[in-house]
Order: C-alpha cells, then structure tokens, then sequence
C-alpha cells in the first residue's frame, strides 16, 4: 500500500517531468543567439500578453488618484 | 494591529477542540514518519495532511466574514510558502553543496538496474519509486566526485522540501495563481499602490514561466546533440536514498533541454546569448530574486488592507458606524464558537463583556442546575447578550447556554461602553448607541416582567 501511494505521489508527476529535470545541467554546445532569435516572436507575444492587462489597473489606478 | 493580526491567523471559525485535536493527530503523523525513516518531504506532507480540510473551512469562514480582504490575506500567506520553497532550494545549493536536479531522480527500475551495473546495490532490495534525499556531485564525464579519502561528495536534492512538484507546469500554475490573484484583489483596492507593483512584478515573472513552459511543451524538435545524465539509486537508511551519478547519456536536445529551461534573464539564458553578457545569477537565484519583489510589495499591501478591515457582520449590525470606527470595532472583537450545550456565561459571573450572536441560538437560565431552573428567553442570531450586567454594573443575572450551534462575537466592556457613549469614547455614532440603548430597555422590562411574575 505504501508503495502504490508512494508510486501516486512521485512517479507520476516525475514522470510528467521526465525531460524537465536537471535544468542545472548546462547549455548543449552549439545553443546560441541564434536559437534565442529564431523564437522572438513567440517572446514578444508573450510579453505583450503578460504586461497587457497592467494597462488597465495602472490606468485606473491614476483615474482614482485624480478623483481622490 | 499586531494584536489582531495574530486573531486574524487563528482558527476563529473552527471549535478549540477540532484545532487541538488536528495538532494531536499531526504530531503523532510526523513523529511517524521521522521514526520510519521518511525522507523530509514526506515527513511534511504527513504533518501538513490533517491541517488541510481546517485550512481549507476556515478560509471559506474567513472570507464570509471579511470579505475579499481575507482573500488577499490567503494569496499573501500562498506568496510566502512559495518564497519560502524557493528560499530553501537557495540555501540547499549555496550552503549544504546541494544539486540542482529537479524534481530529484526517484528510485525507479532505470536508476536500480544502473545501482546494479555499478556493483553498489543489493539486487534483493527492489526499487521503491521514493525520491533521493541525496545526491552525490558528478563531474564532467557524468561519475561521481571523490574527496580525498574517496569517498562520494554529497548534499541534498536542491529542489526545495516538496521537490517532486518542481515541474515547469508547477511553477506556471503558482505564478498564474498569484498574478490573477493579485488582479482580482486590485478590482477592490484600487488605490494600493503595493499590489499594483506586486502585479508589475508578477507580470514580468509570467514573461519568464510563459516562456520556459512554452518552449517545454511547444517545441519538442530536437536541434542539437547533447547529454543527460544518468543516474544510480541506493539505499541509505529507512526510506531514504541517494542518487549516485552513473555516466552520461548521448541524445538530441530539444530548445527546452538545450538551454530554453533556463529563460529569459538567468544565468545562460536569453540575455547572456544575445549580448555574451556573463554575470546573471542561476535561475534557482533569480526566481528566488523574481518571489521576494513580488512577496514584499504583496505582504505590505495586505498590512495596509488588514489596517482598514471590517467584519461584515458588524457592518450589518451597527450600520450606522463610519468605516473607521467599524475597523476599531472589528480589531476589538474576537469571535468564538458555540456548540449545543455550551455555556457562555454562568450567573452570578463578573460581567467583563457583551456578546452578538452571529449564528445559532441560546437560551437565558435562571438557577441553572437548580430545582427552580427556569427558562426565561430564547435569543437568536443578530441579537446582543450579556449586554444588561455591563450597564447596571451587577454579576451576571442569569446563564446562557447555546441551543444550536453557531459563533458569535466578544465585545469587551470598555469597547461596549464607548459605543454607548458617542462623547467621550472612540465611537461618534449617536444612532448606534440609541439602538443599544433601546435593545437594552427593551430587555430590562422583559426582566422585570419575569420578576415581577
């Protein structure tokens, strides 16, 4: 039983994970500027998509000041 | 403040009884799983486990009767544990020699029959699927270090105490948690300028997660030849193990593998590609970095709310208050449950407080236990008690015992009496006190009534 209960709790988000450990391993040689700028548009999008939201508070955060 | 942040962490919503009994039985769970010989992250998830479901009905009880700044409340405590995580994670690797490889390898057939070909394990001992405490430093070539005497260099897994959820989707999930949390927040407190730059925070730090987990589950291809390590697991004692380094394995890497995990501002990420910049911190130190701008604006902005908070109930009782003398009232209450058979208070008691009812009811008791015991009210939810012995300065006249479960509200005599005189005390409301006033009258000649009788 301990051991189906271990299995449930640590192989399986392990194994969800199976290629996502060991990020201290380091940098494949050949991995460069490169390979970063082949995915800027991707980067970009998803700054976009983070910050976009902020607009509306910071924005009605200084609507609110100015009324107060 | 101090005094009433500490009443506000308590378990205010859930019976003393329940509370003590769930330490009991949390204890006796983790002096368990430290005499097995657990390893640390099971120990934890054995001492957390009982507390989850009272955690979990007192949040609920929290937010009914605080509202959303309970809420806020919950995110920040939820900011703290993840910074904690990703404190501890900081110090297994700077200070205890600890190896960052995450979630830690577990004791699987793969790890065993590596154990095997090295001749450092007993094949009897079948593998146990539990995750290594241990890890034993590689080189370059993917073997073990040795020390002078030979023997392996080891410190712990560096992946915090619950490093089997350091998943990229993990990560992702608590940085969503917190940045919608943190939006949601901000639709009510609009001018905390804490949460605003929590939420700048969270929105650069969702760059990053974004972006790693993008390239973990989006772009599998592989690009380039590279290596993984491998792994051997053996038994140290009880349930724990360590992961001795067995070699290296040839593969292609993904753009995740091949150095993707690492983001954009970490050492050997984004920033230090493009420019040839080498002076970022590891990612484990700068997520760490990333929690701590997001933890002190969030736990300053919750101290700044927690200053202005305002029971829910009282606003509805004593609607006539202002916003500041509610939050004095607030801090000055302390809620305590009931359950049937409880007694409030007994007669012939020091009168030192006045009481709401929240839920449930009670019953009034004249010579309770006695021959001549007599039932002289019945009071419910919204109604005030004990109130009469506080204003003619006498005991206790008679005793309160709950009917039906509920909880209800102490007010202390000074504070009761300050809401009874507008002048003086630091409540201005005349209506409140008129309406005091008047309940207590209406009670006194319901007293004298019965007396008389």
């Amino acid at each position: 039983m301990r051991r189906l209960v271990g299995f449930i709790v640590i192989f399986f988000p392990s194994s969800l994970n199976a290629f996502c450990g060991d990020f201290g391993l380091g940098v494949a040689p050949g991995f460069g500027a490169i390979d970063w700028m082949s995915k800027s548009p991707y980067i970009f999008a998803i700054t976009l998509l983070s910050f976009a939201p902020l607009i509306f508070f910071v924005t009605r955060f200084v609507r609110k000041l100015g009324d107060a | 403040m101090l005094n009433f942040i500490t009443n506000f962490l308590r378990f205010e919503g859930i019976p003393t009884k329940v509370v003590i009994i769930t330490a009991v039985m949390s204890y006796l769970l983790q002096i368990n799983a430290i005499v097995a010989g657990n390893p640390l992250y099971i120990i934890a998830l054995y001492t957390l486990a009982p507390w989850i479901p009272l955690v979990l009905f007192e949040g609920v009880w929290k937010v009914k009767n605080y509202s959303i700044v309970a809420v806020l409340a919950l995110f920040t405590i939820l900011q703290i544990g993840h910074f904690a995580e990703h404190l501890i994670q900081v110090v297994q690797l700077t200070y205890l020699d600890g190896t960052v490889a995450c979630p830690p390898p577990i004791d699987s057939i793969a790890n065993y029959n590596n154990a095997l070909s090295l001749g450092i394990r007993d094949e009897n001992l079948l593998p146990t699927y539990l995750s290594v405490d241990v890890i034993a430093k590689a080189g370059v070539d993917g073997f073990p270090i040795l020390d002078a005497a030979g023997n392996y260099i080891t410190g712990p897994a560096a992946c915090a105490i619950f490093g089997q959820l350091d998943l990229e989707i993990v990560h992702l999930v608590w940085e969503l948690i917190g940045y919608f949390g943190t939006a949601l927040v901000l639709f009510y407190f609009v001018h905390n300028v804490w949460l605003l730059i929590a939420l700048i925070c969270l929105s650069w730090h969702g760059v990053e997660h974004l972006t790693i987990t993008y390239f973990y589950y989006f772009d599998q291809t592989p690009i380039l030849p590279g290596f993984k390590q491998l792994w051997a697991t053996v038994q140290l004692d009880g349930n724990k193990f360590m992961a001795v380094p067995a070699g290296i394995q040839e593969d292609m890497l993904n753009f995740y593998q091949a150095g993707g995990k690492f983001g954009i501002l970490a050492n050997d990420g984004m920033l230090e590609q493009l420019t040839g910049f080498d002076g970022m911190p590891g990612r484990p130190v700068l997520h760490m970095g990333y929690n701590l701008a997001i933890t002190i604006p969030t736990v300053i902005g919750c101290l700044v709310e927690l200053r202005k908070i305002r029971s829910s109930y009282l606003e509805e009782s004593f609607s006539a208050l202002s916003e500041e003398e509610l939050t004095k009232l607030t801090t000055a209450c302390t809620t305590k449950t009931m359950r049937k058979g409880d007694m409030i208070f007994e007669e012939g008691d020091p009168s030192i407080s006045a009481y709401l009812i929240k839920s449930g009811a009670v019953k009034v008791v004249k010579n309770y236990g006695s021959s001549e015991e007599q039932t002289v009210g019945h009071l419910l939810a919204g109604e005030l008690l004990g109130e009469m012995a506080l204003l003619d300065g006498k005991d206790r006249s008679a005793t309160v015992i709950c009917e039906k479960a509920g909880s209800y509200l102490v007010i202390p005599a000074k504070t009761f009496r300050d809401l009874l005189n507008p002048q003086s005390g630091d409540y201005q409301s005349e209506a409140t006190a008129l309406f005091i006033k008047r309940l207590a009258d209406v009670r006194f000649a319901i007293n004298r009534e019965l007396s008389d009788k």
